[in-house]
């Protein structure tokens, strides 16, 4: 009889302890920290992992939120606008479920990040009053570091769990000296056909 | 045809710098990813929280209980902030892993009346009427309505729930409601988030 109210008790106990774990809800993340490089006109591929540290399946959205893709524009030290970077960085799966920790799971998501060094953007300015949005094409000369986040937040629920893992993207782009000195190249050889041409009529002329 | 020779030639150099450039960093081992793949983090939150905050009068604290509120009334508890058999919080948030981290509080928008706060009918309570408190230890005192945060909308980098928090460690939450005066009668709703971010690192 005894032994019989022992074995309740323990399964009493055993399921108090599972319904509460059940209940929890977590979310994990590695690394926590990422820099990626991404050569000119090339795109990269890089991982991060989730996984679910409760017994309770949860349901992510997964996203990349740029830190620094917004800057303000001034003209003769007067604000004018803001510029913002659209960057070409997305990261699949956006949406995924996390069973539970029991499954031994991670879950890899991947980030992918295009460097095509004429980086689209959009200039905000406000004329007279009017907010006018100018698409531009912005060349990127030797890095440009972007800060951002990839971030993996639960969808439903009353309370919204959010996990971040900071990216550092380097993008590369033309180098400046070379960008120089092909301009240099460029003037010399202006210079140089005119002067062709000159001495061509100059000669035509004399004879 | 001289002339469309040297033109020919200042293209082919300017490829051939490009193409010096992009080759260099290649060589340099671009493309590789630097990660510190030994750094990890998880959180875990408790059911009560994870159910979501709902606030009650003094009777419903005593109760767990959600009741509805007076306008004008002021620090009115969540219903989880006193266990009525213990007198602890249940809204609490488990770190874990082997780096340290940041925890950031926030909400997505004022309380509305109104899914979304869409309608012209909307009715909104300002989301710094909520208030929250953090604390290490979880006793009766502790996290205590002294030390209360107003919400913001998204998260607040000025008053992180915690700051460099190591591994292992069980923040405890409590929360409280002032309902302004002439608040019309209705169910008022938000959601309130959480982000973890390394630690020393901006929330937003």
């Amino acid at each position: 009889m005894r032994i019989v109210y022992k074995k309740i008790v323990v399964c009493i106990s055993f399921v108090l302890f599972i319904t509460a774990a059940y209940a929890q809800v977590g979310i994990g993340i590695w690394p926590n920290k990422l820099e990626v490089d991404i050569p000119a006109f090339k795109t990269v591929f890089s991982e991060i992992h989730l996984f679910n540290p409760t017994e309770r399946s949860v349901d992510v959205q997964v996203g990349f939120y740029c830190k620094n893709c917004v800057a303000g524009v001034n003209l003769f030290g007067k604000s004018i606008g803001k510029l913002t970077y659209n960057l070409d960085v997305s990261v699949y799966p956006s949406m995924l479920r996390l069973e539970p920790s029991s499954s031994n799971k991670t879950y890899t998501v991947v980030l992918k990040a295009c460097n095509p060094v004429f980086q689209s953007a959009s200039l905000q300015i406000e004329f007279f009053g009017k907010k006018l949005t100018l698409p531009l094409l912005l060349t990127i000369f030797d890095k440009k570091s972007f800060n951002g986040m990839i971030v993996a937040e639960t969808v439903d629920g009353s309370f919204n769990v959010q996990i971040a893992s900071l990216i550092r993207m380097n993008f590369y782009g033309i180098n400046t000296f070379l960008f120089m000195v092909a301009i240099c190249l460029m003037a010399l050889i202006i210079v140089f056909v005119y002067r062709e041409r000159i001495r061509k009529e100059f000669i035509k002329y004399k004879l | 045809m001289r002339c469309k020779l040297v033109w020919i030639a200042f293209f082919i150099i300017v490829f051939i710098c490009l193409n010096l450039e992009i080759n260099a960093q290649t060589e340099e081992g671009f493309g590789i990813i630097n990660v510190s793949l030994s750094r990890y983090y998880y959180i875990v939150i408790s059911d009560k929280l994870w159910a979501g905050i709902f606030y009650t009068n003094e009777t419903g604290v005593a109760q767990n209980v959600q009741y509805p509120l007076l306008a004008g009334s002021g620090n009115n508890s969540a219903v989880w902030n006193y266990n009525k058999s213990n007198g602890k919080t249940e809204y609490w948030i488990y770190y874990g892993g082997n780096t340290n981290s940041d925890i950031c509080h926030g909400a997505t928008h004022h309380l509305c009346s109104r899914p979304g706060c869409i309608g012209l009918d909307n009715v909104l309570i300002n989301i710094s009427n909520a208030k929250w408190s953090a604390s290490l230890t979880n006793d009766f005192n502790n996290p205590s309505l002294s030390n209360t945060v107003p919400f913001i909308i998204g998260f607040d980098n000025l008053h992180k729930v915690y700051t460099n928090l190591s591994p292992g460690t069980t923040v405890y939450l409590r929360y409280w409601l002032d309902v302004p005066p002439a608040s019309a009668a209705n169910t008022y709703s938000t959601t309130y988030q959480i982000r973890v971010v390394p630690a020393g690192e901006d929330c937003v």
